[in-house]
């Protein structure tokens, strides 16, 4: 089969290669010329003195009492009724008439800053903001405090705070920021207690999920009922549902932008808490001086401890446990610069005498922030991203294997946000990723063993982005959004390409040495908002946006488990692509006490990837050939109103949505419902504060069943009896519901002292629902002709204490 | 081969995570199914032993039905093996089973073809011709079979030792007998293997069977006589096997992948397999007892 034939390499390889330079080149000179564009944009606006223009106030919003900056606080100047929002390192720009100027900063949960400045030539401005405080007096609204949002021409966001986060009841007391977004429309956990998720009725490997900007390939502990991010050191959670900024890319349904703190600069405090089944410490502050601050913070599981007290020896000997690591390190070393190195290490392990498992992600970070000037803020990244797991069995005779696999990212990438007046907010940068996936080695491990070894290639990719996008103000009503991100993928070698003929059998495979680039996609992607304001607290909002995706999951179960394989577009597989339309109203009520939002999306998808039946998709050098191809789309509809009033706050969220694929080769190349196509799906989100130290809190949600394959019939084989199917997907399982509570006592506050503590007890699934996981069926065993309907369940009521401090 | 890796470590995982979480549980449900049509289902199996061979017609049914499916009487069964046709006679004891006759044996490397005409049953066309193809695969010997015991899981294992012809995919499918007992009858017990793993190798203990040390009624005893039935089948019954082992085991929604319809061999929209395939025996006198292989 393999293509080793000298004159067959004449005729195929070698047309391939002068096609594979000459695309080399083609991108080169593209690559040149915008490289050259950026440089004559950066070399105009970092000399402003050769441009005619209004003096420009900038500088960065802070935490007065930590002095972590703030993202996304809104700067707003008061006698021209212009503002502009602070960047994801917390720098904000805004042009202004010379004179004396008013200037209103407000971020949520903060208490506004007022400024009065006498605006001469160009000015810096740090603000620092001051939290408000948790005490009953003082909660009331501020009324501009979200005055941009409404305005921003941009949908589909949803951002959570820490402290919200805290507040939502969780499994077993661990705090997880991806289960608080899944109660958000448009959300859903893939599976029960599962942190992948699904949005707008994509795959759950249709969100691209980052920390401190390095992808994260497995979000998930244990199998998945818990992600892998301490809330502890999570200053900022952002989900874009597809309305995407144009500065990212590379996935279909959403980006989920995670943002760790940096790390208080004022003095040195920590946090942590002791749970059911984990522990975990957070510690942060400046290093010699308020130039320097770090954070470091840990987790641990002990739950395999309670599996001593099992009777079971069996049970006894296992280890079972996962850990977290998060460091932060950053510095300023002058008002235009500042860098920042962060990282994570995080792993599950699991061993018993004759076997073990253990997986982890591992992501490192530098980041270089520059102020080239007023106007031009930049930011360099360099990213590095692991994902590995192993497994073995350690037997001595011939059945002992060790089994591994892992993917890397290296990627670099460069930003600018450039503030031209205070009108337009332009981003623009470029990012080159290289992607490498080792999907699997198995080798026995007996002196004797049987097998062969097996080793699949390594698989070596391109990822680059270049992208410029801009914010304008057209008039003080009228707000658009306008990028456009170009992408290129190239698949490199080392690789050996199988080729496939129409019924997915092999018929060729080409061999390319290490450095070449066969194989190249590419693609613009447009993305699109605009906003019209109708009155101050009214606004419609349209946008759309395209997307691709050149990397993907091998996963054909519900839910994802640590051995899935990611898998490269390439010339078999080409990039999915999607274009997503959603149009809103927003509107804020009694002084921004409720805000209430709807938005309505379609989505098309094409190049959308399915499984042919009984797939093998581990450890499977032809896993290609295993992929079927075709379409699919989604539409639905979004509520989420938001309350925030006297003793009360809190979210309500409803989501009617829809989501079908037609695959050729799967179902008859009939369509068929997407796994992850929940009709109905709502969520109630409150607490209420009982008195200043005692708060209540809790949440209910409720979902259609997902979609399955229900038997329609039987027939009779050898001693079994097997089932028939009609259409895939064509049933639906019970529905979903269920109510988390809990209860949280606060310490009482003393002066002079820094130790705060609570207890939390919580019950997630208060009124013990067996939701179903699975229904599956099975032969009685007493009269093989019976069978029966099963249902399998994750969680009757789970109870659980944490006790949560900060110093 | 996929499951043999995974099974030890990932569903022990899976297993503790439950304990761990120590909520779980199951329970049986009451659910409404849809029906589908009535459908010939072939279930027949002509291997090189001379003797009588059956293939056995009878009609699909509803999901929940829970009793015997009816047997297709009536039918003209014919069986060829490339040169003659025979036809099979229906038994008059168990009807719906149609025999070949008792000096009847397959031949290595002939393609065999069964047609089905005739059927005269609600819900099939009496007009419909039935047609499925199988090749007899040449005969891969077996040098011996041994018994080993896994102390860590409480197993008897029985062990394969032959050498795999390189560069020809083979099929095996491996069925045990405990004094003369079929203890494999069902579809999920069985052991279907595609050489892929290990084409061309030397199988010195190659791990076949597990049989649980803690269930009364597969832990062996001193005495016991084990036999292995090896069989050399095609790639369609092997994907037969297979997909019916999936769809006859519980699913979990971790790593089952979608259900989907075991693809048979038969035409027409019948449902079913016919294979032919080469056999062979090997047997073994357990000597130890449990509590001797665990010292």
């Amino acid at each position: 089969m393999v293509c080793n034939n000298s004159s067959l390499q004449k005729e195929i390889v070698m047309p391939f290669f002068i096609e594979v330079k000459r695309v080399k080149l083609k991108n080169m000179r593209f690559l040149l010329i915008v490289v050259f564009a950026f440089l004559a944009l950066i070399a105009r606006a970092g000399d402003p003195e050769t441009v005619e223009r209004l003096p420009v106030v900038s500088g960065f919003v802070k935490d007065a009492k930590t002095g972590e900056v703030l993202i996304g606080a809104t700067v707003y100047n008061v006698q021209n009724r212009e503002g502009t929002i602070s960047n994801l390192y917390g720098f904000f720009s805004l042009a202004m008439s010379p004179g004396e100027q008013t200037l209103v900063v407000a971020f949520l949960g903060y208490k506004p800053v007022e400024k009065t400045i006498k605006v001469t030539t160009d000015l810096t401005l740090n603000v620092e903001l001051e939290a408000e405080s948790t005490s009953l007096q003082e909660v009331k609204v501020v009324a501009n405090q979200s005055h941009t949002r409404i305005e921003e021409p941009l949908m589909g966001v949803q951002k959570i705070q820490a402290n919200v986060i805290r507040e939502v009841p969780a499994l077993m007391g661990e705090v997880d920021a991806i289960k608080v977004l899944q109660l958000m429309p448009g959300v859903q956990a893939a599976s029960e207690g599962s942190s992948g998720f699904s949005v707008r009725g994509g795959n759950p490997d249709h969100n691209l999920i980052l920390l401190d900007e390095a992808p994260v390939y497995n979000a998930g502990h244990l199998m998945g009922f818990f992600s892998v991010f301490n809330n502890d050191v999570i200053k900022d959670v952002s989900l874009y549902k597809g309305d995407i900024p144009a500065r990212s890319g590379g996935r279909l349904a959403s980006l989920l932008d995670i943002r760790m703190k940096d790390g208080n600069s004022k003095e040195f405090g920590g946090s942590g808490g002791i749970g059911t089944i984990s522990s975990r410490l957070a510690v942060e502050g400046p290093v010699f001086s308020d130039k320097t601050t770090f954070v470091v913070a840990g987790r641990r599981t002990y739950a395999d401890l309670f599996l001593k007290l099992s009777s079971d020896e069996a049970v006894r000997d296992n280890i079972l446990y996962f850990y977290d690591l998060n460091l932060k390190l950053n510095h300023t070393f002058s008002q235009s610069d500042r860098v920042f190195v962060s990282g994570y290490l995080g792993r599950d392990v699991f061993k018993n005498n004759h076997t073990g498992i253990d997986f982890g992600n591992q992501t490192l970070t530098f980041r270089w922030n520059h102020v080239f000037s007023p106007r031009l803020f930049s930011n360099l990244t360099l990213i590095n991203s692991n994902y590995d797991y192993g497994m073995d069995q350690s037997d001595e005779d011939a059945d002992g294997f060790e089994w591994i696999s892992n993917m890397k990212d290296y990627s670099v990438k460069l930003d600018f946000n450039f503030y031209p007046n205070a009108n337009n907010s332009i981003g623009f940068g470029v990012q080159s990723i290289v992607h490498t996936i080792m999907p699997g080695r198995v080798r026995g491990l007996g002196s004797n063993t049987l097998y062969n070894d097996i080793k699949l290639d390594r698989s070596t990719s391109l990822e680059h982005a270049f992208y410029a996008e801009n914010t304008q103000k057209i008039s003080s009503r009228l707000n658009f959004r306008y990028g456009l991100r170009f992408s290129i993928f190239q698949n490199v070698g080392a690789a050996n390409l199988h080729q496939y003929d129409e019924n997915y059998e092999l018929v060729n495979t080409i061999h390319y040495k290490k450095g070449d680039v066969y194989h190249t996609y590419r693609g613009f992607e447009p993305r699109a908002g605009i906003t019209y304001l109708i009155n101050p607290q009214m606004s419609v909002k349209a946008s759309y946006s395209r997307t691709y995706q050149y990397l993907q999951l091998s996963s054909n179960s519900a839910s994802t488990t640590p051995l899935d394989v990611w898998f490269p577009a390439s010339p078999n597989v080409k990039p999915q692509l999607s274009d997503q339309f959603s149009v809103g109203v927003f509107r804020q009520f009694l002084n921004n006490s409720f805000n209430v939002g709807v938005e309505a999306f379609y989505k098309n998808m094409d190049n959308t990837i399915d499984f042919k039946d009984y797939a093998e998709l581990l450890l499977n050098e032809y896993l290609e050939g295993e992929l079927r191809f075709g379409q699919a789309y989604a539409y639905g509809v979004e509520f989420l109103t938001r309350y925030n009033y006297g003793k009360w706050k809190g979210w309500i969220g409803y989501t009617w949505s829809r989501s079908k694929r037609k695959i050729e080769g799967v179902n008859n190349n009939q369509w068929y419902m997407s796994p992850y196509d929940h009709t109905h799906d709502c969520s109630f989100v409150g607490s209420y504060q009982l008195s200043p130290r005692i708060t209540l809190s809790g949440n209910w949600v409720f979902s259609t069943g997902a979609p399955v394959t229900f038997p329609v019939g039987r027939f009779e084989s050898g001693n079994d009896i097997i089932p028939i199917y009609s259409q895939r997907n064509a049933e639906r399982m019970p529905d979903y519901h269920r109510l988390d509570l809990a209860l949280t006592l606060r310490g009482k506050e003393k002066p002079g002292r820094k130790w705060q503590g609570e207890w939390v007890f919580s019950v997630y699934n208060a009124y013990g629902r067996k939701n179903a996981w699975s229904i599956y069926f099975e032969q009685d065993e007493n009269n093989s002709y019976q069978t029966k309907a099963m249902k399998s369940y994750l969680f009757s009521a789970v109870p659980s204490i944490t006790y949560n401090f900060r110093f | 081969m996929k499951k043999y890796y995974i099974t030890p470590g990932l569903s022990v995982l899976l297993y503790l995570c439950a304990l761990l979480l120590n909520s779980c549980g199951e329970e049986e449900i009451d659910l409404k199914l849809k029906s589908s049509q009535t459908r010939l289902v072939v279930d027949g199996l002509i291997t090189t032993d001379t003797m009588a061979h059956c293939v056995r017609l009878s009609l699909s049914g509803d999901y929940f039905c829970n009793q015997p499916l009816p047997a297709v009487s009536g039918a003209l069964v014919t069986l060829s093996d490339g040169q003659e046709t025979i036809t099979l006679d229906e038994s008059n004891e168990i009807p719906g089973c149609y025999y070949t006759p008792e000096d009847y044996f397959g031949k290595q490397n002939h393609l065999y073809t069964l047609e089905i005409s005739g059927i005269s049953m609600a819900g099939i066309n009496p007009a419909d011709r039935f047609t499925a193809q199988s090749y007899l695969s040449p005969l891969v010997l077996v040098d011996s079979v041994a018994i080993d015991y896994h102390k860590i899981w409480n197993l008897w294992k029985i062990l394969l030792y032959c050498s795999d012809p390189k560069d020809y995919s083979n099929y095996y499918l491996f069925k045990v007998y405990r004094n003369d007992q079929l203890i494999t009858d069902k579809y999920s017990e069985m052991t279907v293997v595609e050489d892929r793993f290990f084409d061309g190798n030397d199988a010195q203990g190659v791990w076949i069977f597990g049989l649980d040390a803690e269930d009364e009624t597969e832990n062996l005893q001193p005495g016991d006589v084990i036999m292995v039935e090896s069989l050399m089948i095609d790639k369609a019954y092997y994907d037969y096997v297979y997909a019916a082992q999936i769809e006859t085991l519980p699913k979990d929604p971790i790593f089952s992948g979608d259900p989907a319809n075991v693809p048979g061999n038969i035409s027409n929209g019948a449902l079913g397999i016919f294979a032919a395939c080469a056999i062979t025996r090997n047997t073994i006198v357990n000597q130890y007892s449990r509590e001797e292989m665990e010292k």
